[in-house]
């Protein structure tokens, strides 16, 4: 046994200070690995930075109001700066502070305080400094998300390394790898600014463009009205009704950030008010009681439906002026299929009289809105969907009075007081689906309410609405 | 001696801080040495390039961790040891150890091991299948014991034990049918 420990013994010593020069090749290997693990790294940490760019970005263009990209702009001036200090790196004065900064950076031993350096190690240190420094801001998200990997310590090394390289090493394989170094980091950087700029270009064209639309909206109008007491004793059957109809424009858009643009355009829409006969309680087949003689094609028991409506005749411009929803109807002479009666009741009362007549008046309003909205797209994604308001001016271009007897429906002539130019507000919710990269189809429903009185009788308070669907397309440009 | 020590500091940090011109100053310090060590570990010396190459590549990668609290030889020594073992065993964990035929114990005299050069002597060790190398090295000449080979090499202590004995006889074996002016014996069957 001990025998065999001595030969272990002999074995050991002969061994233990054993040496041999390692071929060449095997240091230009290790030289060649480093620097590919160093091109590697890079190649990662570009990555990192695009990605945390592309992040920035996201984030501006959501902030939708500020348009100053402020955040991003020491993204790109940095990195301009690295390559700069890298091309002149002999201005610095010794500072040991920065120099521990280094070390600890570095996750190397705490540097022995009294230890004398050359100028040049300082100068490089320091230069390292600077652009660890100058880096570390804006690496700081890529840092976070690098954390993860568990050679962390050793990546911000390689990183250094990846952005300098040493200037004072006399082995010419050394210098070479360095210059191409700071080629791939021009490189790099410009391939880093580029995409920059073209986020920033498919920013800008996202937050200004034009978008022009053409829409057609099937809808259903109606109003709400209130009359004056006097106005309303004389006046036909107040209608709630309301009516279909179909309205549609063309608009135009100018987006002035990514979620918000302005809206403008041409539409045009129809509104209008229906009305049963009035008083249509005294002759219709319920009222068997009343005292008033049934209206003519109306019958005593009933079974035929008769209206009387109070009129003026005379009052203005020799016509039959009577009441209705939306203001005074203006008729030049009684409408086919109708009777006018002197009022039974009294006599002395001339002026007012009685239209006979069965079917149905409406007052029928047309108009060419010209809006002003904000649009606000809440998705912004194949499918969208955006909220949009604000205010019409409406430009009243057709105002007709209707009746639909058993003479055919016949324009009986105008209503009276209306203004030309009105105000309405608008709401709506649009859901567009994109076609492609400029074309978008949109379902927008919208409601249109007129803020004010249509018409300028003071006994008159008549506002329509509207509900449209508009449905249409968008060409984005 | 101050003087060098320091400069060693200065070289790790400077390795640390990725300086070429420092990687370069510690490789030309410890490859020859080094190789020496994966010399004993590998079966040729093309293996033990490679392992001497990995070795360092994972040096200048770690030296950040170095803590100045060993020496910087027995901790690089120690990253060569592990780079060998593990390529061992990426290479070798699924091929059994040739079963060499138990023969009786060879004398061999402290004589011709004091004649044998160091180099004659590694080429020997490379020729051990690899698992005996590798016990054999860790227990003669890095003074690892049986379990603690066991437990870096994953196998039981026995088979630490037998792998040592057999890697001490082929070896004597070998060195006396090179080296030894010994009557050759017919029952050593080791490739």
């Amino acid at each position: 046994m001990s025998k065999k420990l001595n030969i272990d013994d002999s074995i050991r010593e002969k061994l233990d200070g054993f040496s041999a020069a390692p071929p060449s090749h095997v240091w230009d290997n290790i030289q060649s690995q480093l620097d590919g693990q160093r091109k590697k790294r890079r190649m990662a940490y570009i990555g990192w930075i695009s990605a945390a760019a592309v992040v920035v970005l996201a984030f501006i263009a959501g902030w939708y109001f500020s348009g100053k990209s402020i955040v991003e702009e020491p993204v790109m001036v940095q990195q301009q700066t690295t390559p700069e200090s890298n091309q002149e790196p002999a201005v610095s004065k010794p500072d040991k502070g920065i120099e521990i900064e280094v070390d600890q950076l570095a996750g190397a031993q705490e540097l022995n305080s009294t230890e004398t350096t050359t100028n040049n190690t300082i100068v490089e240190d320091k230069l390292l400094a600077e652009v660890e420094l100058a880096t570390e801001q804006n690496k700081s998200e890529s840092d976070a998300l690098v954390a993860s990997r568990s050679d962390e310590n050793y990546s911000l090394l390689e990183r250094i390394e990846a952005i300098f390289t040493t200037k004072q090493s006399d082995v010419s394989l050394a210098e070479k790898s360095n210059e191409t170094q700071v080629e791939e980091n021009f490189a790099a950087d410009e391939m880093l600014i580029a995409a920059n700029l073209q986020s920033l270009n498919e920013q800008n064209q996202q937050e200004h463009g034009w978008i022009i639309g053409a829409q057609i909206s099937p809808g259903y109008s109606s109003h709400s009205a209130s009359h004056d007491d006097t106005y309303e004793r004389n006046m036909t059957y107040n209608s709630d009704n309301g009516g279909s109809n179909v309205g549609g424009g063309i608009s135009v858009q100018y987006k002035t950030s990514k979620r918000l643009r302005v809206e403008s355009g041409i539409y045009y829409a129809k509104d209008g008010q229906k009305a049963d006969n009035s008083f249509n309680l005294f002759s219709s087949r319920n009222d068997n009681d009343m005292l008033y003689a049934p209206a003519p094609g109306g019958s005593y028991d009933g079974t035929e439906l008769g209206f009387s409506n109070v009129v003026q005749t005379g009052s203005s411009g020799g016509g039959i002026a009577m009441n209705s929803t939306a203001g005074v109807i203006e008729m030049e002479s009684a409408p086919r299929g109708t009777n006018i009666s002197a009022n039974l009741e009294n006599t002395n009362n001339v002026s007012a009289q009685r239209l006979y007549s069965d079917g149905e008046f409406s007052q029928v309003f047309e108009f060419v809105e010209v809006p002003l909205y904000l649009r606000y797209s809440v998705l912004d994604k194949k499918v969208g969907v955006e909220l949009l308001g604000g205010i019409n001016a409406g430009f009243v271009i057709g105002n007709n009075a209707y009746l639909d007897n058993n003479s055919g429906v016949q324009n009986i002539g105008s209503t009276a007081d209306i203004s030309t130019l009105n105000f309405s507000g608008t709401l709506g919710v649009g859901v567009n689906y994109a076609l492609g990269k400029h074309f978008s189809f949109a379902l927008e429903p919208r409601l249109n309410y007129y803020l004010n009185s249509i018409n300028s009788n003071p006994d008159v308070n008549y506002r329509p609405y509207r509900i449209g669907v508009y449905t249409g397309v968008y060409y984005e440009f | 001696m101050r003087k060098i020590l320091e400069d060693l500091k200065k070289i790790i940090n400077d390795c640390a801080s990725g300086k070429k011109r420092a990687q370069e100053q510690l490789y030309q310090l410890f490859a020859p040495k080094m190789f020496g060590v994966c010399l004993r570990y590998a079966k040729d010396s093309t293996e033990a390039e490679d392992n001497l190459q990995d070795g360092f590549i994972k040096v200048f990668q770690n030296i950040g961790r170095f803590r100045h609290e060993g020496s910087l030889e027995g901790w690089i020594r120690r990253i060569m040891v592990n780079v060998s073992l593990e390529k061992f065993r990426k290479q070798h964990i699924l091929h059994p150890v040739e079963d060499v035929s138990i023969y009786e114990g060879q004398n061999v005299s402290d004589d011709i091991l004091a004649a044998i050069s160091a180099k004659e002597l590694i080429a020997v060790i490379q020729e051990l299948p690899p698992r005996y190398r590798m016990v054999f090295n860790l227990f003669v000449i890095e003074g690892l014991n049986h379990q603690e080979i066991s437990e870096e090499m994953k196998i039981t202590v026995g088979t630490s034990k037998s792998n040592l004995a057999r890697a001490r006889e082929i070896l004597k074996r070998r060195v006396k049918e090179l080296y030894g002016d010994i009557e050759k014996t017919n029952n050593y069957t080791a490739g």
